[in-house]
């Protein structure tokens, strides 16, 4: 019974804490434009996730290392070091546009204008952060992120065509005046925000956290393989709604208070109440991820002692990067720049930077040196080694593509 | 009859008596870790010295950023060994030094049998610690 | 010395031809047995690698792992890499490294019968 509890609530922390604001602003963005006509790439990009993850996860339990700790075993230093910068600046990056959510969130449910908040949200990350114990931290805002339901709940009762809806998603066409280009830069947009590269960072260092061992494969693989999964079901209902309500009209989605709309629209005032709850949670629960993955980069390369399960006092640099990183994020927002624009560069970004994460964790899952007998099957190394060409592509086209379309116009 | 020079078989190439490493790909780069668990720090390099008949051994794990930063090369390595030179403790500016005779297991990370001494090794990790980390309430408390 | 010094290192034969640079050093754990820990590690030889640089990402070494895309592009990328016996080396202060065989007496390290095993 105890394990059939341990089993669902980790499932649910893991959906509600699937969605953060690149995912949030990604799917509204593309369902406003497109309609449906780009819903396949959330598949696409949940079954990567789900994946990459999964070896994630076995490399934490099999080995009880994090997988960025061995990238510079792998890559050696200084490659180790290229990769390192790579990724450190774009999970910087990503803070700052969670901690712009976050804001967000709170200027819609208060009225308070958002630049007040990015302080005080800064502080509260790294007050969690240093505070808060690591499973507390993971359940809380995974479960307060599941209010994000209320999409889905939303989606329903808007009234959709299934028929018309189930023929848009096979049949994407594009509507006079789109281009190709455009179409193909939000197809890899979509894709990099499913696919950011702190997620799997965060969850194999996660499991270092938690000390996952051989006993805990059962659970880390449901909540990949089901919670995972049904997290994406939430993205495309955030999409959903976004096509349903604004791609008749034309209109595109620009704030985050039009992609809460179709909540209220729906459900009224409460549906939006429960929708800003939900998205609080999530971007407050990423902002969690993307600052401790921050500092998990850094010390991972150099050795240092890193991890919420020691005092803060026994890993003072991993401690000293966080805060660093969350000062910067919060001087980037300050700048006023639009939140949701850093959002959509940093998942561009995050795009052009997942072979770099990728590569080395395929290679990690395959090493028996680390792995012992839980290295990949043929199964893991087929579908990793589609997805890693993928990525390959999804990462030459995304900087082309960026300026072609002057970053999606 | 010897075999030809390049046969596999001979004296040369057969397996020694021991496990073999490769260093690149087993010592270098990995994390050495206390007993606990607990991360000391990375192999930045090793130390080789020749014995008196001529053999060339291990004798000690280094680390820190005159250990790497001679790897590294470059103005990037220069810097690096530059920083090790301003944050050391009490030591010289060389590298981190853990002694071989220190290790107790090789595998997925490297570890040793006890905090080592040296000063230069926690140069760093002290000064964050003492300067910055140490003034900010709740540091020593375990997670709530 | 520091290990890193000998990685890189160009190595030549007898006759001055080159045969690669040094990408990994094998080390054998035959040493004499210490009172406390680990036996001593000596040096027994370099892995030397045709291609200048380029990390082997330990797949030349672990012939049955691994997607099979990935290894074929990594054995074919390190298709020429030998094993040189640290005794062959004749001066190990010397550069370019010189070895006092020809190139065709040093195996390639795919055809030598024992690998690491840590």
């Amino acid at each position: 019974m105890r394990r059939f509890f341990a089993i669902t609530l980790g499932i649910l922390t893991a959906i509600g804490g699937f969605v953060d604001i690149g995912d949030l602003v990604a799917n509204a963005l593309v369902g406003s434009r497109y309609g449906f006509a780009l819903a396949w790439v959330v598949p696409v990009g949940v079954i990567g996730i789900c994946l990459y993850a999964e070896m994630c996860g076995r490399v934490a339990a099999a080995s009880g290392r994090a997988v960025f700790d061995l990238i510079r075993e792998r890559l050696g230093p200084r490659w180790g070091l290229g990769n390192l910068t790579a990724s450190f600046l774009v999970t910087a990056l990503t803070l700052a546009a969670e901690i712009g959510g976050v804001a967000l969130a709170l200027e819609l449910a208060s009225s308070v204008n958002y630049l007040l908040w990015i302080p005080m949200v800064g502080f509260l990350v790294w007050l969690v952060i240093w505070r808060v114990r690591f499973e507390r931290m993971e359940q809380v805002f995974g479960l307060g992120g599941l209010a994000l339901i209320v999409f889905a709940v939303a989606f329903w009762q808007l009234g959709p065509d299934w028929g018309q809806l189930i023929h848009n998603a096979t049949h994407p066409t594009l509507e006079p005046g789109e281009g190709r280009a455009t179409y193909f830069y939000y197809a890899i947009a979509l894709f990099g925000a499913a696919m950011t590269p702190y997620e799997v960072f965060f969850f194999s260092s996660g499991g270092v956290e938690e000390h996952w061992s051989a006993e805990d494969f059962a659970v880390m693989r449901s909540n990949v393989f089901i919670g995972f999964p049904l997290g994406g079901l939430l993205s495309l209902a955030i999409m959903g709604v976004a096509a349903l309500v604004f791609f008749p009209a034309g209109v595109q989605v620009e704030t985050l208070g039009q992609m809460a709309l179709p909540t209220a629209l729906a459900l009224g005032k409460i549906g939006l109440a429960v929708a800003l709850l939900g998205i609080f949670a999530a971007t407050f629960g990423a902002a969690l991820e993307t600052g401790l993955s921050a500092g998990y980069t850094v010390a991972q390369y150099f050795g240092w002692q890193w991890g919420k399960f020691v005092r803060p006092l026994q890993a003072a640099r991993f401690h000293l990067v966080i805060l660093l990183s969350l000062i910067a994020g919060v001087m980037l927002m300050l700048t006023t720049v639009d939140p949701i624009k850093v959002t959509e560069y940093s998942i561009v970004f995050s795009a052009i930077a997942l072979p770099l994460t990728y590569l080395p964790i395929l290679v990690i899952a395959n090493d028996p040196d680390y792995m012992g007998e839980k290295v990949n099957g043929r199964f893991a190394n087929l579908f990793g080694t589609v997805y890693l060409v993928l990525i390959l592509v999804v990462s030459a086209a995304a900087i082309p593509l960026m300026i072609a379309t002057k970053a999606g116009q | 009859m010897e075999a030809p020079v390049n046969s596999p078989g001979r004296a040369e190439f057969r397996a020694p008596a021991g496990r073999v490493y490769d260093a690149y790909l087993h010592l270098l780069d990995r994390q050495i870790i206390d007993p606990d668990g607990e991360m000391i720090a990375k192999v930045d390099d090793v130390e080789l010295e020749i014995s008196d008949e001529g053999v060339l051994y291990v004798t000690a794990l280094l680390t820190g950023p005159a250990a790497l930063g001679p790897r590294m090369g470059g103005p990037l390595g220069k810097a690096m060994v530059a920083i090790q030179a301003r944050l050391h403790g009490t030591g010289g500016p060389g590298p981190g030094r853990i002694p071989y005779h220190l290790i107790t297991d090789i595998g997925s990370a490297i570890t040793v049998s006890a905090q080592p001494a040296d000063l230069t090794i926690r140069g760093l990790e002290d000064w964050v610690r003492t300067r910055i980390i140490d003034a900010i309430p709740g540091a020593s408390d375990a997670p709530q | 010395m520091r290990l890193s010094e000998l990685l890189g290192l160009e190595v030549v034969d007898r006759a001055g031809a080159h045969v690669g640079t040094v990408s990994d050093i094998r080390l054998a754990q035959d040493g004499p047995p210490q009172e406390l820990g680990q036996a001593r590690l000596r040096v027994a030889g370099l892995v030397v690698s045709p291609r200048h640089g380029g990390r082997l990402l330990g797949y030349d070494r672990i012939p049955y792992e691994g997607p099979w895309l990935i290894r074929r592009i990594v054995r074919t990328y390190h298709h020429g890499t030998r094993y040189v016996p640290w005794e062959w080396i004749e001066d190990r202060t010397g550069r370019p490294l010189r070895i006092d065989h020809p190139i065709d007496a040093i195996p390639h390290l795919r055809d030598l019968p024992a690998g690491p095993g840590a």
